[in-house]
C-alpha cells in the first residue's frame, strides 16, 4: 500500500485501514492516511503489526487529520483485560507517525472493560522492538479508576503485557518522539 | 517508558522546544503512588518542555517525573518542564 488514501473513503475506519495496512504491508514511499476532522469511530485493541514489507525511512506511514475542525476521534470500545487493553497497540511497529488523533476511554467502559492504555509501543519479541514513531498533537483521555492506566506506553512487555527483554538493539524501542501539544488526561 | 535494565532504550524524546509544551493533567487520585512520565531503562532520554498538573486527591506518592533506576539513563536531559 503507498501513496495517499482516504478515512472515511477509502477505508471506512483508521481500524480498517490498520488491517489492511497490516496485511499487504507498505510500498514505496510510503503511505499516508489523511483523516477527516471530526471523524469518529469505536475500536480496541486495534494492533499494528506489518509483517510483511514493514514501513521504513523511506516508506513512512502517516495517520493525520485533514481538514478544519476537531480532531478525529477513537473511543474506546470495552476493554478484555483488567491489565493490558489498549487502544492502538504497537507489536515492533515502526517509522509510524499519528498526528492529531485523539483517544477516549469513556466512563461507561468499567470493569474489565476499562482501556488502561492510549498508544502502547510494544516489541513484538526479543529482537522487535517499536522504534522511530512518533505521536503528536493528540488529546488522550483515559479513566482514573485503574492504577493501571497510560496514555503511552511504552515499555518492556509484548502486546499482551508479558515482559519481553530485549536480545539486541532491533529489540529496543528506540528513537521514538512524543511531541507538540501533546494531551494526556484522565476522566 | 520502561525498558529492561540489561538492554535498555535509546534516544525517546518527549518533548520538544519550541512548540506548544506537552500537558498532562488529572491523573492519580487514589491511595496508589502516580506518576505523570515514568521513565526506566533509557540511553539518552530528552524529556522538554513539558507540562505537568496532577490531580487532587492522591494518598501516596505524587510525582511528576519518575526516573527509576536513575543510574541506568545515561545523557538524561530534563529542560523547561513544569509539574504542579
Amino acid at each position: 500500500m503507498s501513496g495517499t488514501k482516504t478515512i472515511p473513503g477509502d477505508f471506512a475506519t483508521i481500524k480498517e485501514a490498520i488491517d489492511n495496512l497490516n496485511a499487504q504491508g507498505v510500498g514505496a514511499g510510503g503511505v499516508t492516511f489523511n483523516v477527516a476532522a471530526g471523524h469518529t469511530e469505536t475500536a480496541s485493541n486495534v494492533v499494528i503489526s506489518i509483517l510483511t514489507d514493514p514501513p521504513t525511512a523511506a516508506n513512512p506511514v502517516v495517520f493525520q487529520k485533514s481538514g478544519a475542525g476537531v480532531n478525529p476521534l477513537i473511543t474506546a470500545a470495552p476493554g478484555i483485560s483488567p491489565s493490558f487493553d489498549g487502544i492502538i497497540k504497537f507489536s515492533g511497529a515502526d517509522f509510524i507517525t499519528f498526528d492529531a488523533i485523539d483517544l477516549l476511554d469513556p466512563n461507561t467502559n468499567t470493569g474489565d472493560g476499562v482501556v488502561e492504555w492510549g498508544y502502547a509501543l510494544m516489541r513484538a519479541s526479543t529482537t522487535d522492538g517499536s522504534q522511530n514513531n512518533v505521536i503528536k498533537n493528540c488529546v488522550i483521555t483515559l479513566q482514573k479508576i485503574s492504577s493501571l492506566t497510560y496514555g503511552i506506553y511504552i515499555a518492556n512487555r509484548d502486546i499482551n503485557g508479558a515482559t519481553v527483554v530485549p536480545a539486541d538493539l532491533n529489540g529496543q524501542n528506540s528513537y521514538n518522539k512524543i511531541i507538540w501539544k501533546h494531551y494526556i488526561q484522565c476522566l | 517508558m520502561i525498558s529492561a535494565s540489561s538492554t535498555r532504550d535509546i534516544d525517546n524524546e518527549i518533548g520538544v522546544l519550541g512548540e506548544t509544551a506537552n500537558t498532562i493533567t488529572n491523573w492519580g487520585g487514589s491511595t496508589i503512588a502516580a506518576d505523570g512520565i515514568r521513565c526506566e531503562g533509557q540511553i539518552n532520554l530528552k524529556i522538554i518542555n513539558n507540562v505537568i498538573n496532577g490531580g487532587n486527591g492522591t494518598a501516596s506518592a505524587v510525582v511528576g517525573i519518575s526516573l527509576h533506576r536513575s543510574e541506568l539513563q545515561l545523557l538524561l536531559r530534563i529542560m523547561r518542564s513544569v509539574t504542579t
